[in-house]
C-alpha cells in the first residue's frame, strides 16, 4: 500500500488507496444502517432489483453496440446513443399506426417483433450512414478526431429529429398484454419488466451466436484481433466494420422500443444522450471491447441504481437519494477509471488504447 | 520543376521563424486591422461623431464575437496546443460570469478587480477538473470534464441559488471608471429622500448610501425613477456592499435613464432613526455598447497576443511536445501532468475573463447562456476556425457568427417556403428553430473531414499563393 511499482512512496498512491478505504467503509456503513433499521421489506427489495434488471439489459444493449465498435476500431462511437433515439423514435410513429388499426392489440407479440426490426432498420441506417460519412474518412488521424466528428454527428442527429418531429415527449401506446404483475407469494413483478428482460436475453443470446458461430462473426473476431493480418487472410475490412455499426446499430434500435415500451414518459429527442452516456459507463465497467462485459456490466450498473440509492446512500443519510440516480453513473464511471480501468472482465487496458 | 525553389518568406534564422511578424508588411496589415476595429463602432448610429454609417447591431456583434475569441482561444491553448479535450469550457465561462457577478453585487467589487478575480477563480476551477488528465486520455478525459458541464451549472442553480439567483436572470451592474469630480456628502434620513439627476451615455451618477453599523434589519434603499415608480431591486444596476453582519451597507445606484430620480431609506422594522451617508460623484460609465466596445475589443487582442506569446515560451513548447507525444515529452524531461494541468489552468482563465466580459456586456445573466450546447459550440468553432492556429479562434468564431447572424435569417424564410412543400409532415416552426444546431454539428462534420486544419490552414494557403502570384514557383 502507498507504494507504486518501484516500491517508492507516491501520492497519487496514496490518495487512491486512501480514497478506496473511504469507499468501502461508505458503502458498508450506507448498507449496515439501512438494513438494520428494517426501512425496506424483502418484497421491495426484489422488486427494486426486477427493476434495476430491467433497465440494466436496456444499459446493457445499447452498451454492446459500444463494445462492438470499440473492439474493432478503439475508438468510441459518441453518438451511439442518437442511434439509439433513431430507432425509438421511429418505432413510435409504428406504434401508433398499429395502435390505431388495433393490430397492436390483437398481435401484440408479432407487432412487437414488427417494432423491433423496424426500429432496427432504421437504427442500422443511422449507424452505417455516419460510419461511412463521419468515421470512414478519418480513419487514421489522430483519436481526439473522430471523437470530435462524433460530436458533430450527435449533434446534428439530435437536432434533426427535433426539427422534423419537435421537442415534445411522445409516448408509446398501451400494449394490453403487457399490463399486469405477476405475482409470486406476496411479490408481484410487472410483466413489463420481465419482458424487457427476456427479449434483451434473446438479442444477447443471438449477438452471442452471430459473434462466436457465423462466418462473419469469425471475421468480426479477426479484425478485432489484427486488422493488417486479417486483410491479408482475404477480409474485407470496411465491410466487416460497416457490418459491426450496423449489428451495434440494430440492437440499439431494438433497446429503443424495449425502452419505449417500459418507460411511460415516451420519447423525446434528447432521449439518447443519458441513456448513451450510462451505456458508456456500462461497458466500460465491463470491460470495454468485450461483449459478455457489456453485458455483464449493464446489468450491474441497473441493478446499482435501482439499489444503491436505497441501499447506501439512503443509509447515509443523504437526502432525496433516488434523484442521485444519474450521478451514480458518473460516478461510478470515474471510479472504475481510477481503480480497475480494465473493467470486470477486460484485459488491462494499455497506455495506447486508453 | 523537381528541384525548383517556391518564391516566397524564406526562414534564414531561428529567431526569424520565432517572430510574430514575419515580415514588416504583416506588422503593417496587423496595425491597420486593428485601427480599423477601434474606428469601427464611430462609424456606429449612436457615435458621437454622428455619421451613422452602419447599424449598432453591428458593434455589438462584433463585441460580443471578440468576447468568444476569448473564450475559444482559451479552448485552442488547451484543445489546440496541449490536445487535451474538454467538453466543459461553458460551465467554466459560468464560473467567470457568476464569480464576477457576485462579487460585484454582493461584495461591492468594482469590475476591474472582479475581472482578474474571477478569471483566476475559474482558473482553479479548471484545475480541478483537469486532474483526471493525469489518468484518462480523449474520450475519458471528455466524459471528465462533461461533469463539469453537469456540475457547475447544477451547483449554480441549487445550492448556491441565494447568490445566482438560481434559475431566474440576474442583473449585473454596468462597469465605472470613478467616481470621481464634484464628489459631494449629504446626510440621508429616514423618509428624507434625496434627488439626484442622471447622467448621459457617457458619465453617470453614482450614487453611494453609506448606512452605520447596525444590528437589526437594514433599512431598504428605494429608488424612485423620474415617472414615479419604484424601480425594482432586481432590474437595477446596483452595486451592493455588506457590512460584518452580513447586513446591506452600502449601495450604489448608477442611474441608466434621464430624468430627476430620488433615493430615500425606508425602515424596515420600527422607525428607527437612522441616519445615513449618500456620496455622489460623476463617473465614467461602460452602459453603452459603444463603451463596452472599446473595453472588450482591445483586451481580445491582448489576450491574443499574450496566447501568441505563450506559446512561444517554454510552457508552449512543452504543450505541443505532449500533444505531439507524451510519452517523448516525458523522456526529454516535461512534467507532463504539470503541463497538462497549467493548460487547463491558462484555458480556465480565459474562459473566466469571457464569462466575466459576458456578464458585464449583457448586463444580465441566465444559466442557459453556459449549457453544453454551448461547450460543444465552442469546441466546433475551433475546429472549424483551425485548432493549433494562432489565428484558429478568430477565425472560427467570425464563420459561425456570420453563420449565424447573416447566412440562417436569410435562409430561414427559403426554408420555410418550400419544406413543406417537399415534406409534408414537417411542423415549420420545429424545423426553423433547430435549423441552427443543425447547420452547425453538419459543418463541424464536414470540416473535420474535408478540412480538419480549419480556415486558419487555409487561410496560410492563400497568404502564399497571393504572396507569390501570379507564379505559382
Amino acid at each position: 500500500m502507498f507504494r507504486n511499482k518501484s516500491g517508492e512512496f507516491s501520492w497519487v498512491d496514496f490518495t487512491i488507496d486512501v480514497l478506496r478505504v473511504l469507499i468501502v467503509l461508505a458503502v458498508v456503513v450506507g448498507a449496515w444502517n439501512t438494513l438494520s433499521s428494517g426501512r425496506i421489506s424483502l418484497a421491495q427489495w426484489v422488486n427494486l432489483l426486477a427493476a434495476g434488471l430491467s433497465q440494466g439489459s436496456i444499459y446493457a444493449l445499447i452498451a454492446l453496440g459500444y463494445t462492438l465498435v470499440y473492439g474493432i476500431l478503439l475508438m468510441i462511437n459518441f453518438a451511439h446513443g442518437e442511434v439509439f433515439m433513431a430507432g425509438a423514435f421511429s418505432a413510435f410513429f409504428l406504434a401508433e399506426a398499429l395502435n390505431r388499426t388495433g393490430f397492436l392489440n390483437e398481435q401484440p407479440l408479432l407487432s412487437i417483433l414488427l417494432m423491433f426490426m423496424f426500429a432496427g432498420l432504421i437504427s442500422m441506417t443511422v449507424a452505417v450512414l455516419v460510419e461511412r460519412i463521419a468515421y470512414r474518412p478519418l480513419r487514421g488521424s489522430p483519436r481526439l478526431v473522430p471523437l470530435i466528428t462524433a460530436i458533430g454527428a450527435s449533434f446534428f442527429l439530435q437536432y434533426a429529429f427535433r426539427g422534423l418531429y419537435g421537442s415534445n415527449f411522445k409516448a408509446y401506446p398501451q400494449v394490453r398484454a403487457l399490463q399486469g404483475a405477476l405475482q409470486i407469494g406476496d411479490i408481484s413483478i410487472p410483466v413489463t419488466q420481465i419482458f424487457v428482460f427476456c427479449s434483451a436475453l434473446v438479442l444477447m443470446f443471438g449477438l452471442h451466436w452471430l459473434v462466436e458461430r457465423t462466418r462473419i462473426g469469425k471475421a468480426m473476431r479477426a479484425v478485432s484481433e489484427n486488422k493488417e493480418v486479417a486483410r491479408l487472410m482475404g477480409i474485407d475490412i470496411d465491410w466487416v466494420i460497416l457490418f459491426t455499426f450496423g449489428v451495434g446499430g440494430f440492437l440499439a434500435g431494438a433497446a429503443g422500443v424495449i425502452n419505449g415500451l417500459f418507460r411511460p414518459q415516451g420519447v423525446n429527442f434528447y432521449m439518447g444522450f443519458i441513456p448513451g452516456i450510462k451505456a458508456f459507463t456500462a461497458a466500460v465497467l465491463g470491460g470495454i471491447g468485450n461483449i459478455p462485459g457489456a453485458m455483464l456490466g449493464g446489468l450491474f450498473l441497473g441493478v446499482i441504481e435501482a439499489i444503491g440509492p436505497n441501499l447506501v446512500l439512503a443509509g447515509l443519510g443523504i437526502p432525496g437519494a433516488n434523484q442521485l440516480k444519474d450521478v451514480i453513473a458518473f460516478t461510478m464511471l470515474v471510479l472504475v477509471l481510477i481503480f480497475r480501468p480494465q473493467g470486470i472482465l477486460g484485459e488491462r487496458l494499455s497506455e495506447t488504447k486508453a | 520543376m523537381a528541384n525548383l525553389n517556391p518564391a516566397g518568406v524564406f526562414d534564414t534564422s531561428y529567431a526569424q521563424d520565432l517572430r510574430i511578424d514575419r515580415t514588416p508588411r504583416d506588422k503593417l496589415w496587423k496595425n491597420l486591422a486593428f485601427i480599423a476595429l477601434l474606428l469601427l463602432p464611430l462609424l456606429s448610429h449612436s457615435s458621437p461623431l454622428g455619421l451613422a454609417w452602419i447599424s449598432d447591431q453591428y458593434v455589438s456583434l462584433v463585441a460580443r464575437v471578440a468576447i468568444f475569441v476569448i473564450a475559444v482561444q482559451g479552448l485552442n491553448l488547451l484543445v489546440g496546443y496541449t490536445g487535451q479535450i474538454s467538453l466543459g469550457h461553458g460551465a467554466f465561462m459560468a464560473v467567470g460570469a457568476y464569480g464576477s457577478a457576485i462579487l460585484a453585487r454582493e461584495l461591492g467589487f468594482s469590475f476591474w478587480v472582479a475581472l482578474p478575480v474571477s478569471a483566476l477563480l475559474t482558473g482553479a476551477v479548471g484545475l480541478v477538473f483537469g486532474l483526471p488528465s493525469l489518468r484518462v486520455k480523449g474520450f475519458y478525459l471528455a466524459m471528465a470534464t462533461l461533469a463539469a458541464q453537469f456540475i457547475i451549472p447544477w451547483a449554480l442553480r441549487y445550492p448556491m441559488a441565494d447568490l445566482t439567483g438560481g434559475t431566474r436572470p440576474l442583473s449585473v451592474p454596468a462597469p465605472i471608471i470613478g467616481p470621481f469630480a464634484a464628489y459631494a456628502e449629504d446626510a440621508l434620513g429616514i423618509d428624507d429622500p434625496l434627488q439626484f439627476t442622471a447622467g448621459d451615455a457617457y458619465f453617470v451618477d453614482v450614487i453611494t448610501v453609506v448606512l452605520p453599523p447596525h444590528t437589526g434589519k437594514a433599512p431598504r434603499i428605494e429608488i424612485i425613477n423620474p415617472s414615479g415608480d419604484v424601480v425594482p431591486y432586481g432590474d437595477v444596476n446596483v452595486n451592493l456592499l455588506m457590512d460584518g453582519y452580513g447586513n446591506l451597507h452600502s449601495l450604489s445606484y448608477i442611474a441608466s435613464k434621464h430624468g430627476d430620480y430620488r433615493v430615500g431609506l425606508v425602515a424596515e422594522d420600527g422607525d428607527e432613526d437612522m441616519p445615513a451617508l449618500v456620496r455622489r460623484g460623476k463617473a465614467l460609465s461602460f452602459a453603452s455598447d459603444i463603451a463596452m466596445y472599446y473595453l472588450i475589443v482591445p483586451l481580445a487582442v491582448l489576450l491574443m497576443f499574450v496566447a501568441r506569446n505563450i506559446i512561444r515560451t517554454r510552457t508552449g513548447r512543452a504543450f505541443i511536445s505532449v500533444r505531439d507525444n507524451d510519452l517523448a515529452a516525458e523522456l526529454l524531461g516535461i512534467n507532463v501532468f504539470a503541463t497538462k494541468l497549467r493548460a487547463f489552468f491558462l484555458s480556465s482563465v480565459y474562459a473566466g475573463v469571457a464569462g466575466c466580459l459576458l456578464a458585464f456586456e449583457r448586463n444580465s445573466l441566465a444559466l442557459q447562456m453556459f449549457e453544453l450546447d454551448v461547450s460543444i459550440e465552442m469546441l466546433a468553432m475551433l475546429i472549424i476556425g483551425g485548432a493549433g492556429f494562432p489565428l484558429g479562434a478568430m477565425f472560427g468564431v467570425t464563420f459561425i457568427r456570420l453563420l449565424q447572424e447573416a447566412i440562417i435569417p436569410t435562409l430561414r424564410p427559403l426554408l420555410s417556403d418550400w419544406l413543406p412543400q417537399l415534406f409534408p409532415f414537417i411542423d415549420v416552426v420545429n424545423i426553423t428553430s433547430a435549423i441552427n444546431p443543425i447547420l452547425f454539428g453538419g459543418a463541424l462534420m464536414l470540416f473535420l473531414v474535408l478540412e480538419p486544419r480549419g480556415i486558419a490552414h487555409r487561410w496560410e494557403i492563400f497568404k502564399v499563393a497571393w504572396k507569390i502570384r501570379p507564379y505559382s514557383y
